[in-house]
């Protein structure tokens, strides 16, 4: 593969991972009270923060791949979704933690990846 | 015949080769490539589908396809056509394979066992195909032993179940248990797409 082309890879799970973070975290700080506890708006923040993820990637992954733009995305879809359902302010504040947390867990996956990637033993 | 598994195959038809071969292929390309580049002798491709894996054969080879959708074989015949060297394509369910006994050199699949539904027992079934020392070389992808991959593809395995494949398989303990030895396994993003290579030994 030449390297323009990983890099055109790379930026789609990049964005892509980015755009599932902030929909999750966007979705979870609109429909999730701020006054729930956090012990039931993490986990219900994590389930839609993850199927807005799905939602959001399924464009990307027919354009940059399939795994590759999913398990970011959908890591960053669960992180987000908490982190919206316990953040305090207007959604849009959410929104750009989500993004960050989507950046967040597209490096984590580029780190496992490059640590299980290759032969197995 | 896995009536469920060729109603599923023959309503995604349609849509494959637009959802699949666009972007995954051409990640996977490469690693496909390296992997059927090994091709020889009598050949066995489980799950042909559209035939977009073809174009990865090495020209010359002489290669039975099956799929058990007739959707997705229609779609793969030109490509077949296409092919410099002998491909016969079949409508063939992996759990019911009409072959003799030690009919093939090698087996190929390329994501395959996250759809059948007896892995462990089609394992089986291909083994038997496969002659005494034959290799059985696959491009899969599988569930994940870490955290967080793991638990992730376990809850979104009800959802893709519906549209396609599982993303949960243990497919190397599968080859494993169906009496394959496991010699090589690669992966190729986290540990969850992957080659196996394994031996009827």
């Amino acid at each position: 593969m030449t390297v323009a082309r990983r890099f055109f890879f790379l930026a789609g799970d990049f964005l892509s991972a980015v755009a599932s973070g902030a929909a999750a975290a966007f979705a979870a700080g609109v429909v999730l009270p701020e006054s729930w506890p956090p012990a039931i708006a993490m986990p219900l923040g994590m389930i839609l923060g993850m199927a807005a993820a799905f939602a959001v990637s399924t464009p990307f992954q027919a354009v940059f791949g399939c795994f590759e733009v999913m398990m970011p995305s959908m890591l960053a879809g669960m992180a987000a979704g908490m982190t919206g359902a316990m953040t305090a302010g207007s959604a849009g504040h959410a929104a750009a933690l989500g993004a960050a947390a989507g950046a967040a867990a597209f490096l984590f996956t580029c780190l496992m990846n490059a640590l299980l990637r290759g032969e197995a033993s | 015949m896995d009536e469920a598994a060729r109603h599923k195959w023959n309503r995604a038809a349609a849509a494959y080769d637009r959802f699949a071969t666009r972007a995954a292929e051409r990640r996977w390309a490469d690693y496909k490539r390296a992997l059927f580049g090994n091709m020889s002798g009598r050949i066995l491709f489980l799950a042909v589908g559209t035939g977009i894996d073809i174009a990865f054969f090495p020209p010359g080879q002489q290669i039975v396809g099956i799929d058990i959708s007739e959707k997705m074989l229609e779609r793969a015949k030109p490509r077949a056509a296409a092919y410099d060297g002998a491909l016969e394509l079949r409508q063939m369910d992996v759990h019911e394979l009409d072959f003799p006994a030690a009919r093939f050199d090698q087996i190929y699949t390329s994501c395959t066992f996250c759809s059948v539904s007896r892995p462990v027992e089609a394992l089986k079934r291909l083994r038997r195909a496969l002659r005494p020392g034959g290799e059985l070389r696959m491009f899969e992808h599988t569930g994940s032993r870490w955290f967080p991959f793991n638990p992730m593809l376990h809850a979104m395995n009800p959802i893709t179940r519906r549209l396609g494949p599982e993303v949960n398989r243990p497919t190397v303990e599968n080859v494993r248990a169906a009496g394959f030895r496991v010699y090589r396994v690669v992966n190729h993003y986290l540990d969850i797409v992957k080659s196996i290579e394994a031996g009827n030994d």
